[in-house]
C-alpha cells in the first residue's frame, strides 16, 4: 500500500447491523484504517468540528454518510459540511440505501465526492470497499490534514 | 301594356291641359300665353323616356287639327298638314330635351341639387323648347299653314315663349308629383290638392275678371255704335231737309229755270259730299212741256232718255231720269205723302239711295192718293251714295267695327244689301235705320283691332302669372319639404326602432337575474332594476336619487368603513373605463353579502363622465362553495401527499430491514457454508431468494411512488422514434433477440418527460417480449396515428393476450395474472405505465389482436401534459 499511515475513517451510520458489515468489510480489506462511527447526524457534526468529546481527535481523512439518519439528517450534514470552509475538502462518499434520481441528483448537487448504494448481497461491502481501497486510499491523493487535530 | 297605360294617362293629361290653355288664350289671334302641353310631354318624356313620344305627338295633333279646321277655318287636306308638322315640331322638343338632360336615373328628378333644377330650366325649358319653337314656325309659315298675318318670327316667339314659361312653371311639380321618391304619398296629394285649388280659385278670379271686362267692353263697343247710328241718322235727315227745302223752292216759283235750280241745288246740296244727283220731276199736263235738268250727274248711274209717267188722267210726270224702281217709288210717294226713299241700288261699289219727296199744290197735303195725284205739282228725288254717307257718319268704323247693311222686309226677313263684315266675331251689334219707308238693319261687328285694344291685359298677366308663381311655388314647397319629409320618415322609422330597442331594454333589465345599476356622476341612483332592490333589500324607488355607496358600500372587503372616494367602484380619474372584481356590500337589514361586480363609465361624446353602469351578483354562496371545495381538495391531497409519502417512506424503510437480512443470510450463505447440512443451505437459499423478490417489490414500489414527485421534468421535446431506439438498447438479451421481429412505423415528437416516457416504453415492449407462450417468437408493432389534438400510440404483440376480464385489473398496482416462477414480475409494471400515461394526459388501454396478442393503446397531447394537467 502506498498509504504509510492509516486512513482515519469517520462513519456516520445509525444501523448497527450496516456498521457490522462496513466495519467487517473494512477489516477484511488491506488498507490500514481507523474507523470511527458516529450515530447520528448531530454527533457526526459534533465530531466534525472538535466539540464536545471529541476536542481532540483528528480530522478524518473520508467520511461514509448515511442519509437517513437520527436528528440531523445526512443530507443536511452534507450541506453543512460541504458549506463549511474548514470541512469542505474532506471527501464525502454518501452510501444509503435509497436508489431514488432525486437524492442521487441532490448530494452530488450538495457536492458529495460519490454516491454509494448500500448493496443486497453479502459481498457487496466488500466490493465496495475494495473499491473504496483502491481509489481514495491507493489511487487519489487525498487533502493533507497530516494528524492534526482541531 | 305598360306603353299603352302610360301613353293613355300622358295623352289625356296632355288633352286635358291643352284644352285649358286654348281657354287661355288670349283672343284675337288667340296667342297662348302659356302652352301647358309643352309642359306635360317635357315632363312625361323625363319619367317614362321616349315610350311617351307618341302620347305626345297623338296629344298635340289632336289638338291643333280642330284649331286649323274651325278657328282657322283652313280646310281639311291643310289643317291635317299643319297638325302633322306641329306634333312632329313636339316630337323633337321632347327628344331634344330629353337628349340634353338626360336624366341617370329617377332620383335625378328628384330635382334635389340646383343644378338639376338649372339644367331642367336651361336645356328642357328654353333651349328644347326653342328648337321645338323653331320647328313648328317654320312649318306653319314657310308651308303656309298659318293665317297670312301670321310671320316666322311672330310665331316663333308666341310659341316660344309660351312653351317656355310653361315648361319652366308646370314641368318641376309635375316631376316632383309623379317621379320623386322622396316625397311622401301624403305630401304629394296635400300640394296636388292646394295646387288645384290655388289653380281654381286663380281661373275663378281670373273667370269674374273676363266677364267684368267684357261686360265693360260691350258697354263701350255699343255706346260708340249708337253714337256713330245717330250720326248716320242725322246725316240722312240732313239729306231729308234739304230735299224738304227743295219742296219749297218749286211752291214758291211757279217755273223755275234750269240755272236757278242749279244755283239753289248748289246752295243746299253744296256740302252734302255724299249726293250723287238732284232731280226736280215736274208734272204737267199733257200739253205742257217743260222739265229740268239733272244736277251733277254720275257717270255710273244709268238714266233713260226722257220719260213721261202719268201720275193722274191728263197729267203726267216727266223725267229724264230713272231707275228701275222709281214707279215703285213714286207710287210710295203718293200713299204716304211724305219722303219715301227707295232700296239701295247699284253693286258693292256703286251702291246708292234714292230719296223722293212730293211737292203738291194747295196749303195742305191732300188727303187721298187720287186727290194727290190730281195735286201733284212735282217730285224732288235725290240719289246719295252710301258709302259716302256711311263713311261721312262712321267716325270710327275699321277701328272699331265693320258693318254690314240687310234690308229688312216686311216679313221679317233680311237681305244683305251693302257692306262686309266677318260673321264669327265675339262682339256685334245691330241697329236699326228707318227712313222714307224702307227699315234696314244695320249690323256691327267689332274688329280685332277692338277687340285687341279693349283686352284686358292685367287679368291675363295676373292669371299666367299667377298660375306660373302657384306651380313653382308649389314645387319649391315639394322641394323643401322632400328632404323634411325624409328626415321625418328616418325620425319615424328610429323612433319605432328605438321604442322596440328600449322595450326590449327594459324587459331585459326587469329580468336580468343581475343587479343593474346605473349612477350619475355624483353617485346617485338612476336606475335600479329590480333584480338589484331584490339583492340590496330595497325598493327601487328607495336607492334612486341617493347616495348609493353610503348605503349599500359603506365598508370594504374586510369589513373597514371607507369613504366613497375611496371605494373601487367609482371609476372616476381611474385610467380605464371597464372595473370588475369582488366587493362586499351591504344590504338594508345591516347583512353584508360578497358581490361581483363589473362597472363601466358612461361618457357623453365629450368623453365627460355621466356616471357609470354596475352589474353584480351575490356570489357569497358560490365563494361559500368554493372555499368547501378549496378545502376538501386540500384535505384530498393532503391525505393523498401522505399516503404516497407514507407508502414511499414505507417501501424505503422497508428496504433496509430487507437488506441487512440479504446481507446477513448472503454471509451465513457464503462464511458458514461448510458448517450447514443441505437443509440449512436450502432455507438459506429459499429466504434469499425471497429477499430478492421482496426487494424487487419494494423497487416498483418506490418507482411507482415516485412519478409524482418529478412533475417538473414533464415538458421536454421527445422523439419517440430515438426514445423507442434507445429503450429497445437498453432492454435485455430477449428483445435484443426478437429485435428483428420489432415493426416501428412513423413516430412522432411529443412534449413530455423522456425519463418516464422511457419507462413506458420498456414496460410496454418488455411486456411484449415477455409474455409470450414456450417456443413462440414475439412480433411486436410500435405505430402512431394522429387522432386530432393528440396522438394515439400503440404496441402491439402476438403474445399468450389477456382475457376480457383481466383487462383492469393488470393495471392495478402487484396485480399479477401468473406466477412469478411462469413469467417473472413484481405485478407493477402496467400500473406504473398507466400512471405515467395519465400523468401525461393520457389514456392507456388494452385490447385483443387478432388471433392472438395483445394490443396497448395509449394517447398523448400534442399540447403536452403540463395543460393536461391542470
Amino acid at each position: 500500500m502506498k498509504m504509510p499511515r492509516s486512513a482515519k475513517i469517520l462513519l456516520v451510520e445509525d444501523n448497527s447491523g450496516d456498521e457490522f458489515l462496513v466495519r467487517d468489510a473494512f477489516e477484511r480489506g488491506r488498507a490500514r484504517h481507523e474507523l470511527e462511527v458516529v450515530r447520528d447526524g448531530e454527533a457526526a457534526l459534533q465530531r466534525l468540528r472538535g466539540l464536545g468529546e471529541h476536542a481532540e481527535k483528528p480530522v478524518p481523512d473520508l467520511i461514509l454518510l448515511d442519509l437517513n439518519l437520527p436528528k440531523i439528517d445526512g443530507r443536511d450534514v452534507l450541506k453543512t459540511v460541504k458549506t463549511d470552509n474548514s470541512l469542505a475538502n474532506i471527501p464525502v462518499l454518501v452510501l444509503t440505501t435509497s436508489s431514488s434520481p432525486l437524492d442521487i441528483e441532490n448530494c452530488y448537487a450538495l457536492h458529495a465526492n460519490a454516491y454509494l448504494t448500500k448493496p443486497f448481497d453479502a459481498l457487496g461491502y466488500e466490493e465496495i470497499v475494495d473499491a473504496v481501497e483502491s481509489f481514495w486510499f491507493a489511487t487519489a491523493v487525498l487533502p493533507p490534514h497530516g494528524n492534526g487535530t482541531h | 301594356m305598360r306603353d299603352l297605360r302610360a301613353n293613355a294617362i300622358i295623352l289625356i293629361a296632355y288633352l286635358i291641359v291643352g284644352v285649358g290653355s286654348f281657354l287661355l288664350a288670349i283672343p284675337p289671334g288667340f296667342l297662348a300665353p302659356v302652352w301647358l302641353p309643352g309642359a306635360v310631354g317635357l315632363a312625361s318624356v323625363l319619367i317614362v323616356g321616349h315610350r311617351a313620344l307618341p302620347a305626345i305627338a297623338l296629344g298635340m295633333f289632336a289638338l291643333t287639327l280642330p284649331y286649323g279646321l274651325y278657328v282657322l277655318d283652313a280646310g281639311l287636306d291643310r289643317s291635317l298638314a299643319g297638325s302633322f308638322g306641329l306634333a312632329a315640331a313636339a316630337v323633337a322638343q321632347a327628344v331634344i330635351a330629353k337628349r340634353l338632360i338626360h336624366p341617370g336615373d329617377r332620383s335625378d328628378l328628384s330635382l334635389e341639387s340646383g343644378a338639376q333644377l338649372i339644367r331642367l330650366i336651361a336645356f328642357g325649358a328654353i333651349f328644347a323648347s326653342m328648337c321645338g319653337a323653331a320647328l313648328a314656325s317654320a312649318w306653319l309659315t314657310i308651308g303656309g299653314f298659318a293665317p297670312p298675318q301670321l310671320d316666322f318670327f311672330t310665331a316663333f316667339l308666341r310659341n316660344w315663349t309660351g312653351n317656355a314659361v310653361a315648361c319652366a312653371s308646370l314641368t318641376p311639380i309635375i316631376l316632383l308629383l309623379f317621379a320623386s321618391k322622396r316625397v311622401s304619398r301624403t305630401r304629394k296629394r296635400n300640394v296636388a290638392l292646394a295646387f288645384l285649388l290655388l289653380c281654381a280659385i286663380g281661373i275663378g278670379l281670373f273667370s269674374l275678371a273676363r266677364i267684368n271686362a267684357i261686360e265693360r267692353r260691350d258697354e263701350l263697343f255699343n255706346a260708340q255704335v249708337t253714337e256713330d247710328h245717330i250720326a248716320l241718322q242725322e246725316r240722312l235727315n240732313g239729306a231729308r231737309r234739304r230735299l224738304e227745302s227743295l219742296e219749297g223752292f218749286f211752291a214758291a216759283s211757279e217755273n223755275v229755270t234750269r240755272d236757278e235750280f242749279e244755283i239753289f241745288i248748289d246752295i243746299a246740296f253744296g256740302q252734302f259730299d255724299s249726293v250723287n244727283s238732284v232731280h226736280w220731276l215736274v208734272v204737267e199736263d199733257a200739253d205742257s212741256r217743260s222739265s229740268h235738268a239733272i244736277l251733277a250727274p254720275v257717270d255710273h248711274l244709268r238714266f233713260d232718255t226722257r220719260r213721261r209717267i202719268p201720275v193722274a188722267p191728263g197729267r203726267r210726270l216727266v223725267t229724264d231720269f230713272y231707275f228701275e224702281g222709281l214707279t215703285d217709288l213714286i207710287d210710295d210717294l203718293l200713299a204716304s205723302g211724305t219722303l219715301s226713299a227707295s232700296s239701295l241700288r247699284g253693286d258693292d261699289h256703286t251702291a246708292w239711295l234714292a230719296l223722293a219727296i212730293p211737292a203738291f199744290s194747295g196749303r195742305s197735303l191732300p188727303d187721298d192718293v187720287a186727290q194727290r195725284r190730281e195735286n201733284l205739282q212735282g217730285i224732288a228725288i235725290g240719289t246719295f251714295r252710301i258709302d259716302a254717307i256711311l263713311t261721312g257718319s262712321f267716325q270710327r268704323e275699321r277701328q272699331v267695327y265693320n258693318y254690314r247693311v240687310n234690308g229688312l222686309a216686311a216679313d221679317g226677313s233680311t237681305a244683305w244689301q251693302y257692306g262686309s263684315a266677318p260673321a264669327d266675331s265675339p262682339l256685334a251689334t245691330s241697329r236699326e235705320l228707318r227712313l222714307g219707308g224702307q227699315i234696314w238693319r244695320i249690323d256691327y261687328v267689332a274688329t280685332d283691332r277692338f277687340l285687341a285694344a279693349q283686352q284686358d291685359w292685367v287679368s291675363w298677366a295676373v292669371i299666367v302669372v299667377g298660375l306660373c308663381f302657384v306651380s313653382v311655388l308649389n314645387a319649391l314647397a315639394l322641394l323643401s319639404t322632400a328632404r323634411t319629409d325624409l328626415v321625418q320618415r328616418l325620425v319615424d322609422e328610429k323612433t319605432v326602432e328605438t321604442l322596440a330597442l328600449s322595450r326590449n331594454l327594459s324587459l331585459i333589465l326587469e329580468h336580468a337575474a343581475d343587479a343593474i345599476m346605473g349612477l350619475d356622476a355624483d353617485g346617485r341612483g338612476v336606475l335600479v332594476n329590480p333584480a338589484a332592490a331584490k339583492l340590496l333589500g330595497y325598493e327601487p324607488e328607495e336607492l334612486t336619487g341617493r347616495n348609493v355607496h353610503d348605503l349599500i358600500h359603506p365598508v370594504d372587503m374586510d369589513g373597514k368603513p371607507h369613504a366613497r372616494a375611496d371605494c373601487p367602484l367609482v371609476l372616476r380619474g381611474r385610467e380605464s373605463d371597464q372595473h370588475s372584481g369582488v366587493e362586499r356590500f351591504r344590504r338594508k337589514d345591516g347583512s353584508d353579502f360578497f358581490a361581483e361586480y363589473s362597472s363601466e363609465v358612461i361618457r357623453d361624446t365629450d368623453g365627460r363622465s355621466l356616471g357609470d353602469v354596475t352589474i353584480m351578483r351575490d356570489i357569497t354562496e358560490r365563494l361559500e362553495a368554493e372555499a368547501d371545495r378549496d378545502r376538501f381538495i386540500e384535505r384530498l391531497t393532503r391525505a393523498n401527499e401522505e399516503l404516497e409519502r407514507f407508502a414511499f417512506v414505507a417501501s424505503h424503510d422497508l428496504q433496509e430491514p430487507l437488506r441487512l437480512i440479504s446481507n446477513f443470510t448472503g454471509l451465513l450463505a457464503s462464511r458458514y457454508n461448510d458448517n450447514l447440512d443441505e437443509a440449512g443451505r436450502t432455507y438459506i437459499r429459499h429466504t434469499l431468494d425471497a429477499t430478492v423478490r421482496m426487494q424487487a417489490l419494494i423497487t416498483d414500489l418506490l418507482a411507482y411512488g415516485r412519478l409524482n414527485s418529478d412533475v417538473d421534468m414533464m415538458n421536454r421535446d421527445v422523439d419517440l422514434a430515438q426514445l423507442v431506439t434507445s429503450t429497445l438498447d437498453t432492454l435485455g438479451p430477449s428483445v435484443q433477440a426478437a429485435r428483428d421481429n420489432i415493426k416501428i412505423g412513423p413516430l412522432p415528437v411529443v412534449r413530455g418527460n423522456p425519463a418516464r416516457l422511457g419507462q413506458l416504453l420498456q414496460n410496454l415492449i418488455g411486456n411484449a417480449v415477455k409474455f409470450q407462450p414456450v417456443g413462440q417468437d414475439a412480433h411486436i408493432t410500435i405505430d402512431a396515428e394522429d387522432i386530432g389534438d393528440a396522438w394515439r400510440l400503440s404496441i402491439t404483440d402476438n403474445g399468450i393476450g389477456i382475457k376480457p376480464e383481466y383487462r383492469e385489473q393488470v393495471f392495478m398496482p402487484f396485480k399479477r395474472l401468473h406466477s412469478p416462477d411462469t413469467y417473472p414480475g413484481s405485478g407493477m409494471g402496467l400500473a406504473i405505465c398507466r400512471k405515467i400515461v395519465e400523468s401525461h394526459g393520457g389514456v392507456l388501454t388494452v385490447s385483443d389482436n387478432e388471433p392472438c396478442g395483445s394490443v396497448f393503446r395509449f394517447t398523448l397531447p400534442k399540447t403536452g401534459p403540463d395543460k393536461q394537467d391542470q
